[in-house]
């Protein structure tokens, strides 16, 4: 793969900030993803099944005893981590790294071992247990730039890699380096709060860069040491 | 039955008897094996509807990726080390008493690794994108992950599974020539090609004996290395109650406990059906025995000290498994697979007594092998079940059609067995007539 | 309609890539252009973007749907546009499936069978349009016609078409919190809806309003409260949220006060007290006076025992109201939902009044005046006391037509609107699909999608704004837009010499009156060269704020306790209902992708449930997934049990939404409907239903349900149980 470079010369590392200070739970965020990646329905089975398919989840976390109770939002999709425990076990390549820093998913070469999945301590890998199905005319709908997956294959957040090469393709014809906030993912463009950002953390200008410095940031299971390239800002509160 | 009867009944004692259950298929036989072959039609079936439709046929769910299919594969690499433990250890420490029971267990070895691939096949989302996993040359020169701990397990089971057919085959090629000469019909053919023209000179016996003398350490540690990888499958991972240093002697010793079961089954079995009780004595079970209190106390000593670990350290994520197994979810198979491969061998095999009972000795050996599958199961699914992001805690027990593909595959092992005896001296006639003249000699 | 040639679309595109369109938002993609392209511009393989407006709720965001081959592929927010700034909410992202929906009407019906046998056979629209004439020209008593709440063009059309005819227009939502408009008419004396300017306010204190979830501007409000949070330099608004049970709005506040229900009046009442009492105010006499009126004769012993919030508690929100350099005071939801809704509202308004926030003109962290409801007074709602009150005088409707709503599935049996229906000679639905009050039709004239219809509307923003919406894609089926048959039975009737034959002239003629009003170039073509800027960038706005007119507290209601339906004895919980986060009302109920989507406090899917306290739980000796029975002194219905940590022990909760018997696929069969269990008890100013005033009793029912959850899914109770003991928490 050709490496593209942002102004300073160096490559992309595409990374996300998620302020849970400003995340309501509102889940439009859900929504957005399945819209723009040909995720499958889940019908009721499959969700008793506990097979439901989303790419990002918002997790509740209770704390404490009525009244003083509180629920935490977290949400929760692949962390692209640098140093991602779901890539070394997949005996066929499947899942790679790419020189982006993206965790990428190649659904022609897995067989379905699913071993990446016991891998991933963020329980972000979804499996399709069989063929998807749309009842017509939804299938209208789907998505030209992203693959639909069939039986047998595993998949998971993609950090909407099509809008980044679309966006990079873009940059490119137009002969200059890619903007800050022009590559958006689906769910980062739709959430109403802000509570998602995107871009270039190699870029230390970007907006994720600004976020990602703050001290409310951390990782999700920060000490297991899998370099998370998704920033978490603490909740306030 | 193409040869008379008298023809073989001159021969001496030893060859008659160990070659008899060669010879001729009675009502019982054709019954039995026309009962596997239904029940192997069964798995067969419920395998393809599952390639036809999905890998959803099971009830297997995020996180719960793994389930009763790798169990098995664990369970039935477990038992494939019988033979070689029993014969390559036996062997190098010049066992006498392994004589008898030497190509009983190797036949196991064989049959169990083949059945324990075909576990892996059922268990794989795409298995006609099979080859994937063999380093073929191709155009977009992308080779498998030499780092995946599951390359590891494919190179291992190959080496495994070759060295074993060579270690079964190689003492073989005596007894071949003997069947050559003594049985008629087709199969004299068979086992002409089979011997490879032995002719029994000193020369070939020479060879022979340094053939094997080589190849017995060598598939002792193929055997340690292989258990050990599939070990590492779960070591090597993050997931909490996998990852442990300990995990791969655990494999391997807890591998020989339940191929030590198995053989003790596999022993009362042919000697009951082809009245060996001459050969297969008491003595055996007795030694077996004593050799089954050892597995089960290191066993449970390996078993010990990694629980304790955990539990005295008490990760949060390590304890959410053990609350699980202890007083939670998993408690009943839990309490249960600690009966059955600790609590019952240890309590009964220490009777002298017991141990000589080959009925009793039997049972345990069943208990040991329900007891290790369990554990099995419960290495993998507590696991999984307990994620460490709590919100995608969850459970699974298999679904009818992954239960009926095991079922077939259990029955497929002994069909394969039961075939083989029928083709294969059960009982190693040159070594057990060696055996007999050595011990004379030192008398 | 196309018939915009290609010269003036090529100069229009022009415009679009010179004019600084989409600042911040650059893809190559957004290319927002008018849908106005001839077909031989469509390039295969290259997505266009169209300027909309999301038709989901009468929020009216602005959106941009991605469009390639002429199939809508993807709908993001406008990032230009004033009420979501380019964000939507999960309804909005659903919309396709709205277009999309295997069970949409694909053309007119007419019934076969009995009514409401669901019995239907198909027509042709010439045949629909006669039969439909005929059906209006034949009936006997006035028509009424049944509409969601309307605005623009389409409100005016609608309301002339239905004088023309002599009958009466009714505007029915569930949510169309008119408590809350009530109270800001009883105490500012206008029809405008308020206007929250959450983002730069420093304390806020909402009584129930559910602001984050499925109320007036979800996103709007979301946006804001994001900068509220983070957005505002070396501050961050601190959030109180005060209901009986744990909304997800609550669930984000940094304090959540449970209180008893229908007491929000009460509590605001007491806060009034403390802060008429501790507050330095520049009152006149005259004010003063008022605001003693409301506020002085409180007992605060009594507030604290009735509304079960500790004195210390309301004398510390009091202060902190008080202390605040921005404070600001919202109700709705649960607040409303009881027979005092508008007294409690006008108790918690006046708050705002008495420190100020009820700005005349704009500060900071106010509460605005918004637009207003169109033709305000003119429109009468069918509230479920209207509807009462028509059975009751024994009104007999010559003709039902029903606009996009369904009364039937969201009015309480206990509420008599089957009866009108059922009294009417003829009945005629525009919906666009078979719901159950379509399943009473006698003839069904679909309405096509809002992404393949014309439309306008006023929207709720701080400057004036109105949202125009095109059709983005070719209609799929043989429907028609709603205004294009008014237009056509209204020629029919003979009831007009409008020059217009489509929704889409009127709908422009419309627009070039009001630009004409407007400062406009003199060029010949100023107007077209307008309008498609206006479709280009899916309406028209101004930067600069209205001018407001002063607003004052002149309350002519007194606070009044909650009625609650039922005998304590016997029914001895208070029945929350709230709208789905996911499915609302129950209008998202056949979209699968809102089905499929976990409840987020809950992570229930695909169903109902009842939300008990633990404590509560184990005293019925209920577990999570086993069914309880809920008895109101009406009904008795089944559901399964969430034991859920964020609800009072007195207060049990179920989710509206589910339960439909007609919707088609996705929604049919499944879940309950808790309407069933309402008692007919409304709000005693508007008249509108009082989903919280009905007490129930709970009981094991014996039977297995099925709960569906993403947390911990294919797991049994016992699991659950167990896995409680050794629970640890992963949270922040
Ligand atoms: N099973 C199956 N078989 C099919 C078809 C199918 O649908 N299913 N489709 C059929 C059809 S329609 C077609 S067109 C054929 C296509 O079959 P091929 O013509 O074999 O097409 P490609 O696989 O694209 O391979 C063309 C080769 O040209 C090389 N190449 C690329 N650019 C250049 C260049 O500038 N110069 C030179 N010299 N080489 C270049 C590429 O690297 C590649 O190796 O396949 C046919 N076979
Ligand atoms: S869209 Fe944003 S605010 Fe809503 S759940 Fe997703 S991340 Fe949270
Ligand atoms: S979150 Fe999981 S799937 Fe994503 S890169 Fe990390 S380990 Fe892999
Ligand atoms: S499921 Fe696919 S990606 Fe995952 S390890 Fe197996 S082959 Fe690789
Ligand atoms: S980045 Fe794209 S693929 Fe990943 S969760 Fe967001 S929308 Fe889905
Ligand atoms: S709030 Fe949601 S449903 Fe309502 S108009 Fe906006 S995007 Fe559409």
């Amino acid at each position: 793969m050709e490496r593209k470079q942002n102004e300073d010369g160096k490559p992309h590392k595409w990374e996300m900030v998620i302020d849970l200070d400003r995340c309501t739970g509102c889940e439009a965020c859900v929504v957005a993803c399945h819209a723009e990646n040909n995720i499958r329905i889940s019908g009721e089975e499959e969700s008793a099944q506990g097979r439901a398919i989303s790419w990002i989840r918002i997790e509740r976390y209770w704390e404490g005893e009525y009244p003083n109770v509180q629920a935490r939002f977290m949400p929760v999709l692949c962390q692209h981590c640098d140093n991602a425990p779901c890539e070394p076990v997949c005996p066929v390549y499947a899942s790679y790294h790419t020189p982006e820093g993206l965790n990428a998913q190649v659904y022609n070469r897995c067989i379905g071992v699913r071993y990446c999945g016991n891998n991933c301590p963020y329980t972000a890998r979804q499996f399709n247990w069989f063929d998807p199905h749309w009842d017509e005319p939804l299938a209208e709908q789907l998505n030209p730039d992203v693959t639909v997956r069939q039986n047998g294959i595993m998949e998971k957040c993609t950090f909407c890699v099509q809008r980044i090469r679309k966006g990079k393709e873009q940059a490119e014809k137009e002969g200059r380096p890619v903007r800050d906030g022009e590559i958006v993912p689906a769910c980062v463009q739709t959430c109403p709060t802000s509570a998602l950002v995107f871009g270039d953390r190699n870029d230390p200008g970007s907006r994720v860069s600004l976020l990602a410095r703050q001290n409310r940031g951390f990782h999700l299971l920060e000490s297991l040491g899998t370099q998370p390239a998704i920033t978490y800002l603490k909740r306030i509160a | 039955m193409s040869s008379p009867r008298s023809a073989w009944m001159d021969m001496p004692a030893v060859n008659r008897d160990l070659l008899a259950p060669l010879q001729g298929t009675s009502r019982g036989y054709i019954g039995l094996a026309l009962l596997l072959t239904a029940l192997v039609a069964a798995g067969a079936g419920a395998w393809i509807y599952q390639i036809r439709t999905g890998i959803g046929q099971t009830n297997l769910h995020p996180p719960v990726f793994w389930g009763s299919y790798i169990a098995s594969f664990v369970y039935w690499i477990g038992v494939s080390h019988s033979g070689t433990f029993i014969s390559g250890v036996l062997r190098l420490t010049k066992a006498e008493w392994r004589r008898p029971v030497t190509r009983i267990a190797e036949l196991m070895t064989i049959i169990s690794v083949a059945i324990a691939t075909l576990c892996v096949f059922y268990h794989l989302g795409r298995v006609w994108r099979l080859y994937y996993l063999l380093p073929y040359p191709n155009q977009r020169e992308i080779w498998p992950d030499f780092r995946s701990p599951l390359m590891w397990d494919a190179v291992a089971i190959f080496t495994y599974a070759t060295a074993s057919a060579i270690y079964l085959y190689l003492p073989l090629i005596p007894d071949f020539a003997l069947a050559r000469e003594r049985i008629g019909g087709w199969r004299k053919r068979l086992y002409a090609v089979l011997c490879l023209g032995w002719k029994g000179t000193q020369q070939e016996w020479e060879t022979l004996n340094t053939a094997i003398r080589i190849i017995t350490p060598l598939i002792v540690m193929v055997m340690v290395s292989v258990h050990s990888i599939v070990g590492w499958d779960f070591g090597m991972s993050l997931v909490p109650g996998w990852h442990s240093s300990i995990i791969a002697p655990y494999f391997v010793v807890g591998a020989v406990h339940s191929g030590l079961g198995m053989v003790v089954v596999g022993l009362y079995f042919v000697r009951r059906t082809y009245m060996l009780e001459q050969y297969i004595r008491p003595e055996h079970f007795d030694k077996l025995g004593k050799l089954l209190i050892v597995t089960t106390l290191t066993l449970g000593y390996l078993h010990f000290a990694d629980q304790l670990t955990v539990w005295y350290a008490n990760i949060p994520d390590h304890m959410a498994i053990l609350h699980a197994m202890i007083s939670g979810a998993y408690a009943a198979p839990f309490w249960t697979m600690l009966v059955l491969i600790y609590l019952l061998p240890l309590s009964t095999l220490v009777i002298p007594s017991f141990r000589r009972w080959p009925l009793g000795m039997m049972a345990i050996g069943l208990a040991i092998n329900l007891g290790m599958y369990i554990e099995r199961v419960l290495i993998i699914v507590p696991p999984l079940a307990r994620p460490r992001l709590t919100y995608n805690w969850s459970s699974y027990f298999p679904a009818w059609s992954e239960l009926t593909i095991l079922l077939g595959s259990f029955a497929l092992a002994i069909l394969l067995y039961v075939v083989a005896v029928k083709f294969v001296p059960i009982i190693s006639i040159w070594e057990e007539n060696e055996g007999r003249v050595s011990t004379h000699e030192h008398e | 309609m196309m018939e915009v040639r290609r010269r003036t679309f090529l100069k229009t595109a022009a415009l679009a890539a010179a004019g600084s369109l989409l600042p911040g938002c650059e893809r190559e993609a957004h290319r927002l252009i008018p849908r106005l392209l001839p077909d031989d511009e469509i390039v295969p393989g290259v997505a266009n973007w169209y300027a909309s407006t999301c038709g989901e709720c009468r929020a009216g965001c602005g959106i941009i749907v991605r469009v390639m081959e002429g199939r809508a592929k993807k709908i993001e927010g406008n990032p230009d546009h004033p009420v979501n700034h380019g964000k939507l909410c999960a309804r909005g992202q659903a919309s396709l499936q709205q277009l999309y929906n295997p069970d949409r009407l694909r053309q007119p019906l007419q019934r076969n069978g009995p009514r409401g046998s669901n019995l239907f056979t198909p027509l042709s629209w010439e045949e629909g349009l006669v039969r439909c004439a005929g059906g209006l020209r034949g009936a006997s008593g006035r028509p009424m016609m049944i509409s969601r709440p309307l605005s623009g063009t389409l409100e005016r059309l609608v309301s002339d078409f239905m004088s023309s005819i002599g009958g009466r227009l009714y505007y029915y939502s569930p949510d169309a919190d008119l408590p809350l408009q009530a109270a800001w008419r009883d105490m500012a004396g206008t029809d405008s809806r308020p206007y929250y300017d959450l983002a730069h306010s420093d304390y806020l204190l909402s009584f129930g309003a559910p602001f984050l979830e499925q109320w007036l501007s979800p996103v709007a409000m979301s946006i804001k409260f994001g900068q509220m949070r983070q957005g505002q330099p070396a501050r961050r608004g601190r959030f109180i949220h005060i209901e009986p049970r744990m909304s997800l709005t609550a669930a984000n506040a940094d304090r959540w006060i449970p209180l008893a229900p229908g007491t929000e009046g009460l509590l605001a009442s007491a806060i009034g007290h403390v802060m008429l009492r501790e507050g330095r105010f520049h009152f006149s006499e005259r004010e003063r006076a008022r605001y003693r009126s409301f506020y002085g004769s409180i007992e605060l012993e009594d507030v604290a025992c009735a509304t079960d919030v500790p004195l210390e508690t309301i004398v510390g929100l009091a202060r902190e109201f008080l202390s605040a350099s921005a404070p600001l005071a919202i109700g709705g939801g649960p607040a409303c939902s009881h027979t005092n809704g508008t007294v409690s509202l006008i108790a918690i308004n006046g708050l705002n009044a008495m420190v100020g926030t009820l700005a005349p003109e704009y500060r900071p962290g106010c509460l605005l005046q918004g637009a207003s409801y169109g033709r305000g007074d003119a429109v009468s709602w069918l509230t479920e006391q209207a509807v009462m009150d028509m059975v009751r005088r024994g009104d007999e409707p010559g003709a039902v037509l029903l606009y996009d709503s369904n009364p039937l599935f969201t009015m309480p049996p206990s509420v008599p609107i089957r009866a009108l229906f059922d009294r009417a000679a003829f009945v005629v639905s525009f919906n666009a699909f078979v719901d159950e009050s379509t399943g009473l039709a006698d003839l069904v004239l679909p309405d096509r999608s809002p992404l393949e219809s014309w439309n306008d509307q006023i929207l709720d923003t701080a400057t004036p704004a109105i949202g125009l919406a095109q059709p983005v894609v070719d209609p799929l089926y043989d429907t028609r837009q709603f205004g294009d048959t008014l237009l056509d039975l209204r020629r029919r009737l003979g009831r007009s010499d409008s020059p217009f034959s489509t929704f889409h002239d009127l709908l422009q003629e419309q627009w070039r009156r009001f630009l004409d009003g407007r400062p406009h170039p003199d060029a010949p073509d100023w107007f077209e060269t307008a309008w498609t800027v206006s479709l280009q960038q899916g309406g028209w706005w101004q930067d600069s704020s209205q001018p407001l007119r002063p607003l004052a507290f002149h309350p002519t209601h007194r606070f009044e306790a909650p009625v609650l339906s039922g005998d304590e004895q016997e029914f001895p919980f208070s029945l929350h209902l709230y709208p789905s986060m996911t499915i609302g009302y129950g209008d998202g109920a056949n979209r699968p992708w809102l089905q499929q989507l976990p409840d987020t406090l809950t992570s229930v899917v695909w169903g109902s449930w009842l939300e008990l306290n633990p404590a509560t739980a184990k005293s019925l000796n209920l577990r999570q997934g086993e069914v309880a029975r809920i008895t109101s002194s009406v009904a008795s219905i089944d559901a399964p049990v969430v034991v859920f940590p964020g609800i009072r022990p007195d207060v049990v909760a179920m989710p509206l939404g589910q339960g439909h018997t007609s919707y088609g696929r996705y929604a049919e069969g499944r879940g309950i409907n808790p309407v069933a269990l309402l008692a007919p008890a409304v709000d005693s100013v508007t008249g509108s239903l009082a989903y919280g005033a009905t007490r129930v009793r709970i009981e094991p029912a014996g039977v297995t349900g099925r709960l569906v959850t993403l947390e911990r899914p294919a797991m049994n109770p016992n699991d659950l149980l167990t896995i409680s003991k050794s629970e640890r928490s992963h949270g922040t």
